[in-house]
C-alpha cells in the first residue's frame, strides 16, 4: 500500500496549489507515487485528490503516469477531463494524441480550449495539422483564434 | 444629513452625481443581501475616520453554456468586511461590480499558484483574467470563476495588477467558503502568507475557518501598511 505523507495529505487538501507546487519542485520519488495511486476510478480515492494529482502529476513532466492519464480520459467529468487534457498535454504526450482528439468536437468550448492548448504543447507535426483544422473549422470564434495563435508560435 | 453623506461619499470615495445609498454608500451591489443591520451612522463613520482598501468585483460567465459562478459576493465582502473592522480598524469599500461573459476564461488555466522556486508562471488564461475589471476604480481585482484546474482560490497574479480569484461550487468549492475571499484578499493587501498557528488564524490552510478567525499583531500592521490602503 502506498503511504502519503502528510505533507502532501495537506497539499491535496488546500484551497490554493501552492503546496503542490512546492511538493512538484521537491520530486520526491515517494510523492510521485502516492500522487500516481490516485489516478484510478475507486471509490476510495476521492475526486478532489484524484484532480490535484493530475495537476500535480502534469507538472511533474514524468511520462510514466501517462496510460493511467489516458485511462481516466473517457470516464471523469468535464471538469476532470479537462485537467486530464491539459496534463496529457503538459507531458508532451504523442502517445496520447489520440485520446485528446477524442474530445476536439466536444460540445464545450472550456474542454475545446484545453485540447487545443494540449496540441500546442505536444507540437508535433500530427498534433499541429490537427491544430490547423480547428484554426479552420471550429465552430467558436475563440478556439480558431486561439489555435492560430499557438500555430504562430511554432 | 443629506449633504454630508453626499459630500463625505465625494471626498472620500470620489463618487458623486446622483448617488445610490446601498451602492454607492454602502458599497452593496448584490441582490441577495444577507440579513445584516447596516448603519448609514456607522457606515459614515467608516468612510470618514478609517483606512479603507477598495476592490472590484468581476464574475465571469459562459451564459449559453450556463456556467455562471454559484458565488456569494455579498456574503463575502460582509465577512471580509467584519474581520477587517473587528482586527484591523480598516474596512473594504466595494467600488464597482461587473460580470463579463467570457466562455473563453469560464474554466481558466494556472500554471502554478506562485511561492516555488522561480515565482509565479502566469498562464496565458491568467494574463486574459487579470485584465478584466482594471478600469473600475480600484487596483485589487477579485475574480469569480466557475472552474480552474482542482482549486478553491489563488492570489497569486501577474505583475502589477493586483488581485485574486476565488473558486465556485461544485468544481472548485473552497475549503472555508465563508472567509475564503478574505483570505484570498489578505494574501494581498499586505502580502500575507501562510500561517499554522494559531489555530484559529484567518491565514491558515485549515478548512471550516469562520468569521471569528483572527489576524495577529504583525498580519495587521501589513494590512495596514499595503499601498492599497488609503487612509482618512
Amino acid at each position: 500500500m502506498t503511504v502519503m505523507s502528510e505533507e502532501l495529505l495537506e497539499a491535496l487538501e488546500a484551497d490554493e496549489s501552492g503546496d503542490l507546487d512546492a511538493i512538484i519542485e521537491q520530486r520526491r520519488p515517494e510523492d510521485f507515487d502516492a500522487l500516481r495511486s490516485l489516478l484510478r476510478l475507486d471509490p476510495t480515492v476521492e475526486p478532489s485528490h484524484r484532480a490535484k494529482a493530475i495537476y500535480a502529476l502534469g507538472r511533474w513532466g514524468d511520462p510514466a503516469v501517462v496510460e493511467a492519464i489516458q485511462d481516466l480520459l473517457p470516464d471523469v467529468e468535464e471538469a476532470e477531463r479537462i485537467g486530464a487534457i491539459d496534463a496529457l498535454g503538459r507531458l508532451r504526450a504523442e502517445d496520447a494524441l489520440d485520446d485528446i482528439l477524442e474530445h476536439v468536437d466536444d460540445e464545450s468550448v472550456s474542454v475545446r480550449k484545453f485540447v487545443a492548448r494540449a496540441l500546442g504543447r505536444i507540437n508535433t507535426p500530427r498534433a499541429r495539422a490537427e491544430l490547423s483544422k480547428l484554426e479552420q473549422t471550429d465552430p467558436s470564434d475563440y478556439i480558431r483564434s486561439l489555435a492560430s495563435k499557438l500555430l504562430s508560435r511554432g | 444629513m443629506a449633504t454630508n453623506v453626499r459630500t463625505a461619499v465625494a471626498n472620500r470615495l470620489g463618487k458623486s452625481g446622483t448617488l445610490s445609498l446601498k451602492k454607492d454608500v454602502f458599497g452593496v451591489y448584490s441582490n441577495v443581501i444577507p440579513p445584516q443591520s447596516r448603519s448609514l451612522l456607522r457606515q459614515m463613520e467608516l468612510i470618514q475616520t478609517k483606512p479603507l482598501v477598495r476592490v472590484v468585483l468581476v464574475t465571469v460567465t459562459d451564459t449559453a453554456a450556463n456556467k455562471i459562478p454559484n458565488s456569494q459576493p455579498q456574503r463575502d465582502l460582509d465577512n471580509a468586511n467584519t474581520i477587517y473592522q473587528r482586527e484591523c480598524d480598516a474596512w473594504i469599500y466595494c467600488q464597482d461590480t461587473r460580470t463579463r461573459d467570457r466562455p473563453d476564461l469560464t474554466v481558466f488555466d494556472q500554471n502554478d499558484c506562485g511561492g516555488v522556486v522561480g515565482g509565479h508562471v502566469v498562464s496565458d488564461d491568467e494574463d486574459e483574467l487579470f485584465d478584466l475589471g482594471r478600469d473600475l476604480g480600484a487596483n485589487i481585482v477579485c475574480y469569480y470563476v466557475f472552474s480552474a484546474t482542482a482549486f478553491g482560490g489563488c492570489a497569486a497574479h501577474p505583475p502589477g495588477r493586483r488581485g485574486f480569484w476565488v473558486g465556485s461550487p461544485p468544481n472548485n468549492n473552497p475549503a472555508s467558503p465563508d472567509v475564503a475571499f478574505a483570505h484570498e484578499l489578505t494574501h494581498v493587501v499586505g502580502d500575507n502568507a501562510h500561517v499554522s498557528t494559531p489555530a484559529d488564524n484567518l491565514m491558515t490552510k485549515a478548512k471550516g475557518k469562520l468569521v471569528s478567525s483572527t489576524l495577529t499583531p504583525a498580519q495587521q500592521t501589513r494590512i495596514l501598511a499595503d499601498p492599497d490602503m488609503e487612509q482618512p
